[in-house]
């Protein structure tokens, strides 16, 4: 467990605010600091087997998939990196569009602030299809962090936050190759390159390609089981570091993205195209010799474009976006630390909309600026409090009128509590806001034939309350100290966009939390992880979770009223439980992995309840999903300097069936042409099983 | 009985060397784990940041102490062998 702990230190600084840059991140600098004794006597070795684990030592219950952890599975993309997790939730936006969302804390991914190094990104129209734009094998780690984490990277996390960590500069690995294919005909291809160029200057280039290239129909609902895709991607990051201390970051990278689904034969296609650039700058600057004091800069800009076509409706949204964050640290007494900041984000959206009359939304600017303040108080390693104060205006325009939402105080708290090495105690809660966008949030919706309710204007701001807390024990149990982890999370939204697929019949409804009576809408989440090596090399993880989401919704049928009902909320599973057994041979030349999955059941939609299969039955009689597993095997031989593997996906072969709902034709398709077809009522896998070989090659720094 | 004689035969030839290096981080682990676990001959291995040693227990029929402080120094990390 020791090791554990310790890489969680090495992981912490990752974790850590930009501005403790220049002193923290070191973990990167390998080929810097060679002769370096003093960097990081405190971060010593971590067993290489060490896939997902918690973190001891973060003050946030925080989750870490390692560089081992993503190679546990495919995990091609960021949003399969997910699948032997039970924190996070992973599924599709709708049946056509291979667009994927997850969940935390049993809400949609749109309140989980991502973040890349410690920038905020995926937000707005990259939001969609951003899980499935970054490369699993491009990262280096992935932070979890439940709850309200610091106020220094902005409030957009309302149920937490999940940062990446990518391949750096300074790794000693001048070239890293990963090739793959799946059974279904995805192809990948993921290239690093880590490059030091003198003691100061390093620099790691990124690529990747993808795509799948076979139309296929397994299930003979007359549509594409995965849409036909292609993507590439290419970054370049560099790091400068002076011998006096200060850093700079900055790297660009660019993504096309192509995807075309829908009916197999008939009129009804979605054909999608997004094109994405980011650029972005760090600077750190240390203000005194020992960089207790620093100074530091993060700069970040983006621009998406989305062309797309569904059935009949076209959407060809585009966004340019810009984010600023200006920190002063303050380190210099052991036990007060302060952190000071102005920060400020602004967002451009034009989407022009093509759907049945339906009018565009305006072209609209949004903007937050705002300054805040941070204080840490150490008490050794027993405890650690946290608390934060964040003092924004949010300011919108469309078509250049002002609609402001005004001035935002929104506190966050963290206490971390440790009376004995073996019991960790932690707490956290504060508020969050984000600017909503309704049609890009539920994207969903335009895989129906329905008509959109609109009862909103403009970008409403959501704001919500999350409170939680963790209880994690450490005990001697085989070869390293096992642990046992206890979570509970409450998020509590003040105000909210609800999109209400039951208040009409073939329409979603777009209303307001705050436009009800009685509105509420919150989400209690629990769960408990067990980890152990019981003999070595053979790690066992256990981790459940119970979600009880509510959310009230306006009865059906009724246009005139404000009072709704708080009912379970639809298509959120309540309960998943994750197994994962990892077996690594002598020196690790053979690497097994396992991992089973049992998936919950949720409330459908009230109007499922009434679909029926081709031969008449319901398919939801009790108005719940079934309860459904998943199965994952990887077998994995190293070489030096090169790795295979072989594994198969889903392997109870389990789909959802029926997942093109609405009137069915003679043939037993659906009739697109109706406004009762509905492509978005997703909750399980929409591929059965699959089977997956690559490689990887890596050439190492040698002297 | 055969099966005991030769394992304690193949025990009898493997030797243990611990060295001194200048590892200051975990990617420095990871580095030297990847590659020295399939030099030929290496039959176990140990990389301890904290004590900046990395334990080997070698085939002697297969390498030796000289071969395997080169692959060390190749990797850009001094080894001097711990008394």
């Amino acid at each position: 467990m020791k090791n554990f702990r310790k890489i969680g230190l090495l992981l912490l600084a990752a974790l850590l605010p930009l501005g403790t840059l220049v002193a923290q991140e070191m973990p990167d600098t390998v080929g810097m600091y060679r002769d370096r004794t003093d960097s990081l006597s405190e971060a010593v070795t971590v067993s290489a087997q060490g896939g997902n684990f918690l973190s001891k030592r973060s003050d946030l219950r925080t989750e870490i998939i390692s560089a081992a952890g993503l190679c546990k599975m495919a995990c091609c993309n960021l949003a399969e990196s997910f699948e032997n997790s039970a924190s996070v939730s992973v599924g599709y936006s709708d049946a056509v569009t291979g667009a994927r969302q997850i969940r935390l804390l049993g809400l949609s991914g749109i309140y989980t602030q991502m973040l890349d190094e410690n920038r905020p990104v995926m937000r707005g129209l990259s939001a969609p299809f951003g899980l499935s734009y970054v490369p699993g094998q491009w990262l280096e780690s992935i932070q979890i962090a439940k709850g309200a984490a610091s106020v220094i990277n902005g409030l957009e996390g309302i149920t937490g936050q999940i940062n990446m960590e990518h391949r750096k500069p300074t790794d000693e690995k001048p070239l890293f190759v990963n090739a793959s294919v799946m059974s279904d005909t995805k192809a990948d291809l993921n290239l690093a390159s880590s490059l030091q160029l003198g003691d100061s200057w390093s620099t790691v280039i990124l690529g990747h390609a993808s795509g799948n290239f076979l139309k296929m129909d397994h299930n003979k609902d007359g549509f594409l089981d995965d849409p036909l895709q292609l993507t590439y991607s290419l970054a370049n990051r560099w790091l400068y570091y002076a011998p006096d201390g200060l850093q700079v970051r900055f790297g660009l990278k660019g993504l096309r993205h192509t995807s075309r689904g829908g009916e197999m034969s008939g009129p009804w296609k979605s054909d999608i195209g997004n094109t994405y650039l980011n650029a972005y700058c760090k600077v750190g600057v240390p203000l005194n010799e020992d960089n207790s004091r620093n100074l530091a800069v993060v700069a970040d800009g983006s621009y998406h474009k989305m062309d797309a076509v569904f059935g009949p409706s076209t959407y060809n949204p585009e966004q340019g976006s810009a984010f600023l964050n200006l920190l002063y640290q303050d380190q210099t007494i052991e036990q007060h630390h302060f952190t000071l900041g102005l920060t400020g984000i602004y967002d451009h959206l034009v989407q022009p909309l093509s759907r049945f009359g339906l009018p565009a939304p305006l072209p609209c600017s949004l903007a937050m600026a705002g300054a805040f303040g941070e204080y840490t108080f150490h008490l050794e390693e027993k405890l650690t409090f946290i608390g934060g104060l964040h003092a924004n205006w949010y300011g919108d325009w469309y078509k250049g009128e002002y609609a402001g939402k005004g001035f935002k105080l929104s506190p966050r708290v963290t206490v971390k509590y440790a009376p004995i090495e073996q019991v960790v105690l932690r707490f956290n809660g504060g508020r969050g806001l984000r600017y909503s966008h309704p049609l890009i949030d539920h994207i969903g919706v335009f895989s129906t034939g329905k008509a959109l309710d609109v009862n909103y204007s403009g970008n409403p701001l959501e704001d919500a309350w999350t409170f939680g807390g963790n209880a994690t024990f450490y005990f001697p149990l085989g070869e390293h100290d096992a642990s046992l982890s206890l979570d509970y999370f409450r998020t509590q939204f003040t105000q909210q966009v609800i999109a209400d697929y039951e208040r009409f019949d073939n329409a979603v409804s777009f209303y307001q939390l705050r436009s009800l009576s009685n509105g509420r809408s919150f989400t209690n989440a629990y769960q408990i992880d067990f980890s152990c090596e019981p003999v070595e090399r053979l790690t066992l993880t256990l981790t459940a979770r119970y979600t009880d989401a509510r959310t009230t919704l306006l009865p059906h049928n009724v246009r005139e009223g404000s009072v709704g009902q708080l009912r379970e909320t639809p298509m959120t599973s309540r309960a998943k439980a994750v197994l994962n057994i990892q077996y690594a041979t002598h020196l690790k030349k053979w690497i097994f992995d396992f991992t089973a999955s049992l998936n919950g059941s949720c409330r459908v939609y009230d109007f499922m309840k009434d679909q029926t299969d081709a031969q008449g039955n319901l398919l939801y009689p009790n108005g719940r999903t079934p309860v459904y597993p998943l199965l994952f095997v990887q077998v994995t031989r190293r070489f030096k300097g090169w790795e295979i593997y072989l594994g198969g996906e889903n392997l109870t072969n389990f789909t959802q069936k029926h997942v093109i709902l609405g009137t069915r034709r003679a043939d037993g398709t659906v009739d697109t042409s109706l406004p009762n077809f509905d492509a978005s009522c997703v909750w399980g896998p929409l591929m059965g099983i699959k089977a997956y070989a690559g490689v990887r090659i890596t050439l190492w720094k040698t002297v | 009985m055969k099966t005991l004689l030769l394992t304690l035969a193949l025990l009898a030839a493997f030797t243990d060397v611990t060295f001194l290096t200048n590892v200051h981080c975990q990617k420095c682990v990871e580095k030297l784990e990847e590659n020295l676990a399939f030099e030929k001959g290496v039959k176990d291995l140990k990389v301890n940041l904290k004590d900046k040693t990395v334990y080997v227990r070698y085939d002697s029929t297969k390498t030796n102490v000289e071969k395997l402080r080169k692959v060390i120094n190749k990797l850009g990390y001094s080894a001097e062998i711990k008394k």
